[in-house]
């Protein structure tokens, strides 16, 4: 077969991206094996330093170079590549190459990679003599990385997936007709690609996971500290190097993640900041251990004797980490969440990565020669099995719905590789980390409640994990499906059945507050009391007497500060335990401020750990204040939305036609216009200052069809009940005392001048639309608003006429024909003198209408006209001031009456959500205070580190 | 007794309670059947809207409430008033697979109050427009 010239290809990107995907590939191993055998040169000369580092020069720079190759693909639209066609469009603005380039699987874990180049940059000019060991690690990492992006098959096993693949090579393209087209680059699928999401486009996807990987890419430095010091038999030597990289990555990983808390409220329309969301945790669990794998450092750094729980923490970060990728990359969250990346086809892959740095990890903490070989030889067993396993399943297609692995040994190879991962890790501590009661904390000493707080962040950890991970859980149980049926036959226990069902599911979106408030915000009542008193508490011992002294003074503060908290907002009634967190954050924040001002005296180097503490504080206060304060505003004041429903409780909706001007809390809103530009469809709310409304003694107002009469001058309060009932203002009238006319309804104001303008958008992307909210911030308190339903296009006919509506109408009586338009028809007269465009033998009748809106009337006469056989001829009838189209027929039910309504006439109609978020800007100044502490507290570290070096 | 033997006892107490909690508060999976015979009570169910049907949505009348049939694993049909207070889920008619929690009331009606659709993926979306797009 002759080989097909493509024209119009532009193969040379293509090849160099490649190029550099297999060099950056090959040079991580060579880094790696170079840097191992630099590890094993102590005391001879170290003749592999030299070219280990130059191997992993070359990997960052190869590296560097597939992300210069894939913009410059980008840049270009080479459509003719896959990722350019499924991430760009023509249409796209160029500020926007960047979240294309990260928006796929394929270019987040380079991302991924960059990030750990160029860490593993500074750890090259940094980590002294660590460097052979760290770097080693670093470079192993990279090797998995780097092979994600290789795309090579082995048999049917796909490995990895590459970003320089042409479209006509792609599996599922391959062999349709197209790719047998030489010229195909001039199809018109191939001018123009898919495009990014539009509702990535916006500057967030353009900070948030730069960021947030750079997060993750951080957890990597102390975990491979942590493995260093287990590689060289030096269990703690490694700690007072990973100490700035730990909280350097509690920092980066903390913004990145608030980042994604800032995008989901500002843009994403999601009502809120924090969903618990199964991607937003999965970054959360990371960040918890760390923090708590951070803070054990710092004690261990002084005195080792919880270097078992720093070991352990340090080395779950990093985990997590693989196993959050997992989790959201792999599909086997199922559809427990709405913005995973399913269907990647990565399981396998990402799998074997994660067990593979569990087991190194797990070899490692045992130092005794027989138990690392005994525990070597179970991995590589069960390895094997799986493999062996894979290789003989017969070719069976998936069944629909079933879970990921079933029908395969993996899952219960998995289940025994964890069981005896942690045996492992178990003895080992039983062995060589077990501290004799001698040589333990003091029960007031700092570092004892540093570890429990630890501890406390470990268990809000695991469940969050656990939670998150409900649909793993069922993966795991399947095999045991028949041992659980049978004991439940045999025992008839309940729980049994549910286990050998699996099926349990991951709490849905609502559920989801509740299923992790339960345990989370115990927990944090726990730490931040621990936050509260650490810092008070002195290393080694306290003197108690001193301890309770000292601390009274916050403790009293943050007690009176609740209480007086307490008149001002009200919690429901169940909402005991945030009121208690309210006073255990109070209590953190007085005194970490405390601290550092009385005993600190405020001296700039030593107050960052206070700060970050108060930050954090202030953070969990804003969240907990500004979620559980918030209220709507936007109440329907129009009524009749209720009374078409009973069942209904429409108070957190507005209901608002175009023009109109309502009251809305403490403001009028005016809807001024609604109009399409791009992708969007925005609605301009005007909201007006609320006037005070004067009424006079003897003025008559209607209220709810009752008529009454101003006993005296006065100024309208909120409420008309209140005005009238309370403080007898208004004294109720009869029709007779008041005669014909009708009375103005009562109005609480009147609107004043523009305040501020809000456009709430709906953003169409390709098959769905979403919500943008408009927010208007103030200091104390923020104005949500959003769209929640408006008719996003009219669709008329060729002359602008709407769908038709009929209905049978009775003569005589008004009918509404639209939200303020009736028609009143009178009896039909037949009409024996004919028009002359009508053929002889028809029968016509004609009927008079009435249309009125309320202000203005037009009449208009209707005819039904009758074949001799009975068939209707429709004569439809415009009525030019009420801009609708109206026929007669006569039917054996009586007389139908259709109405057609013209585009034009009919009112753009909204209906809005507004949601108060008090105090939400104390948690934006929480994340900044907290980033600013922690930055304070890395540069004394690292200070202090420099200063012992010199000294 | 040495510190670290409680803190671990404590450790192993509330990982428990955890594991407990976690186990409690999950909702059931069933078919509509099955939450029929458990009036009142939250249950979860998973199936497929039938699109055969209309999907009813008057904003004027109540904003929250979408009205649509969806089809459970066991093939039964049952039509759901769902009250979500995003309004009508985006994308319900493109939705492959749906995930319904809520229950049945006093009238035999089965109320719903939160939804998970899953959507055809962007995967899958993008193979179909390569496919007929071209020749």
């Amino acid at each position: 077969m002759n080989e097909i010239q493509y024209l119009n290809e532009h193969p040379i990107p293509g090849m160099l991206g490649n190029f550099f995907v297999v060099l950056s590939f090959v040079s991580a191993i060579f880094a790696t094996v170079a840097y191992y055998l630099s590890t094993r040169s102590t005391g001879i000369e170290d003749v592999w330093k030299k070219p280990a580092r130059w191997a992993f020069y070359v990997h960052g720079i190869s590296v560097i170079g597939v992300v210069g190759t894939l913009l410059f693909m980008l840049t270009n639209h080479l459509y003719e590549y896959k990722y350019v066609w499924e991430h760009l469009n023509n249409e796209m603005p160029m500020q926007y190459v960047f979240s294309c380039m990260w928006e796929g699987q394929e270019g987040s874990f380079l991302l991924w990679t960059f990030w750990h180049v160029i860490l593993g940059f500074f750890l090259i000019k940094w980590s002294k003599d660590w460097e052979p060991w760290v770097m080693a690690i670093v470079a192993l990492v990279e090797v998995f990385l780097a092979s994600m992006l290789l795309g090579v098959f082995f048999g049917e096993f796909q490995f990895g997936s590459n970003p320089f693949m042409l479209n006509r090579e792609a599996g599922m393209n391959v062999g349709l007709p197209w790719t047998m087209n030489e010229d195909y680059l001039s199809l018109p699928t191939f001018q123009n690609g898919r495009g990014l999401n539009p509702l990535l486009q916006n500057y967030w996807m353009t900070i948030h996971p730069p960021t947030l990987f750079l997060g993750f890419a951080s957890t990597l430095i102390p975990f491979a500290f942590a493995i260093a010091g287990l590689w060289r038999g030096d269990k703690s030597g490694w700690i007072k190097p990973a100490i700035p990289w730990a909280f350097f990555g509690v920092m980066i990983l903390g913004t990145g993640i608030l980042m994604g808390g800032a995008w989901a409220y500002e843009a994403l329309g999601f009502g809120g900041f924090w969903a618990w969301d199964p991607v937003e945790n999965a970054s959360l669990v990371p960040w918890l251990t760390l923090v708590g794998a951070a803070h054990l450092l710092v004690i261990n750094q002084r005195k080792q004797t919880s270097v078992f729980s720093a070991l352990i923490l340090t080395i779950s970060s990093f985990i997590l980490v693989l196993y959050s990728t997992f989790l959201t990359r792999s599909g086997v969250l199922g559809d427990s969440s709405v913005h995973s990346f399913v269907d990647s086809g990565i399981l396998a892959q990402l799998l074997v990565y994660l067990l593979f740095f569990t087991a190194l990890s797990t070899w490692l903490m045992n130092s005794n020669k027989k138990w690392r070989t005994i525990y070597l030889a179970v991995c590589s067993i069960l390895f094997l099995l799986g493999l062996a396993n894979l290789a003989t399943l017969p070719d069976t297609p998936p069944v629909e719905g079933a879970l990921p692995g079933a029908g395969t040994w993996i899952p219960t190879l998995t289940l025994i590789f964890m069981v005896v991962s942690l045996v492992t890790v178990y003895i080992s501590y039983r062995k060589e980390y077990r501290v004799a009661a001698e040589q333990e904390e003091a029960l007031w000493s700092r570092e004892f409640w540093m570890f429990i707080g630890s501890l406390v962040l470990t268990l809000a950890a695991i469940h969050v994990t656990v939670q998150t991970s409900v649909n793993v859980g069922n993966i795991l149980l399947a095999p045991f499906e028949d041992t659980f049926k049978s004991l439940h036959a045999s025992t008839d226990w309940g729980w049994a059945k549910r286990l050998s069902e699996h099926n349990f599911a991951a709490p849905a979106e609502k559920e989801r507050f509740d299923t992790y408030h339960r345990i989370q915000i115990p927990l944090a009542f726990i730490l931040f009391l621990i936050i509260a008193i650490g810092q008070f508490l002195k290393y080694k011992s306290t003197d108690i007497k001193y301890f309770l002294k000292k601390i009274s003074l916050s403790l009293i503060a943050s007690f009176v500060l609740t209480v007086i908290l307490g008149f001002f907002i009200q919690f429901e009634s169940n909402s005991g335990p945030l009121y208690a967190l309210i006073f255990a954050t109070f209590f953190a924040l007085i005194s970490n401020a405390d601290y550092a001002i009385r005993i600190l005296k405020g001296k700039m180097d030593l107050i960052g750990a206070s700060v970050a503490h108060i930050g954090f504080a202030l953070l969990i206060i804003g969240a907990v204040i500004s979620t559980s304060q918030s209220f709507f505003i936007s109440e329907n004041k129009r009524g009749n939305v209720t009374e078409l429903s009973e069942d209904f409780d429409n108070s957190e909706d507005m209901l608002i036609y175009k023009g109109d001007t309502l009251v809305m809390g403490e403001y009028f809103v005016h809807f001024k216009d609604k109009y399409k530009s791009g992708n969007r469809l925005y609605c301009t709310i005007d909201y007006l200052k609320k006037l005070p409304k004067e009424y006079k003694a003897g003025q008559y107002v209607e209220v709810q069809g009752s008529t009454f009469r101003s006993l005296k001058d006065h100024t309208a309060s909120e409420s008309f009940l209140r005005d009238w009932s309370q403080d007898s203002l208004w004294k109720e009238v009869t029709p007779a005392e008041f005669g014909e006319e009708e009375a103005p309804e009562w109005v609480a104001g009147v609107p004043g001048e523009k305040l501020f303008t809000l456009e709430p958008t709906l953003l169409f992307a390709k098959d769905q639309t979403s919500r943008e909210p408009s927010i208007k911030h103030s200091l104390t308190s923020d104005l949500y608003t959003y769209i929640k339903y408006t008719d996003t296009e009219m669709k008329g006919d060729s002359a602008g006429y709407l769908e038709p509506k009929a209905g049978i109408v009775p003569i005589g009586q008004p009918v509404r024909l639209s939200e303020t338009v009736t028609i009143q028809l009178d009896s039909m007269v037949a009409i024996t003198d004919l028009p002359e465009n009508l053929p002889d033998n028809v029968k016509l009748k004609r009927a008079f209408g009435v249309m009125t809106d309320g202000q203005s009337t037009e009449r208009i006469i209707l005819a039904s006209v009758q074949m001799e056989d009975g068939t209707p001829l429709v004569f439809p009838v415009e009525s030019q001031k009420f801009k609708m189209l109206l026929s007669l027929k006569e039917t054996k039910d009586g007389v139908e009456l259709t109405m057609q309504q013209h585009s034009s006439g009919v009112k753009d109609m909204l209906i809005l959500s507004a949601e108060i978020f008090p105090q939400i800007n104390v948690l934006w100044l929480g994340c900044l205070v907290m980033v600013i502490g922690t930055t304070m507290a890395i540069r004394h570290r690292i200070r202090l580190s420099k200063n012992k070096v010199n000294a | 007794m040495k510190k670290s033997n409680i803190v671990l006892l404590v450790l192993i107490a509330v990982v428990s309670a955890i594991l407990i909690s976690v186990y409690v508060g999950t909702v059931p999976n069933t078919t509509f059947e099955g939450a029929r015979n458990d009036a009142g009570k939250n249950v979860r169910i998973t199936g497929v809207v039938d699109k055969t049907l209309p999907i009813e949505y008057d904003p004027l009348a109540d904003a929250n409430l979408t009205k649509f049939h969806v089809v459970d694993s066991a093939g039964h049909s049952e039509k759901v008033f769902l009250h979500y207070e995003k309004g009508k889920p985006d994308g319900l008619q493109f939705s492959e697979k749906v995930t319904l929690l809520g229950n049945y009331n006093e009238s035999g009606e089965f109320h719903a109050n939160d939804i998970q659709m899953k959507c055809p993926s962007k995967y899958n979306d993008q193979k179909h427009s390569l496919e007929t797009a071209q020749q």
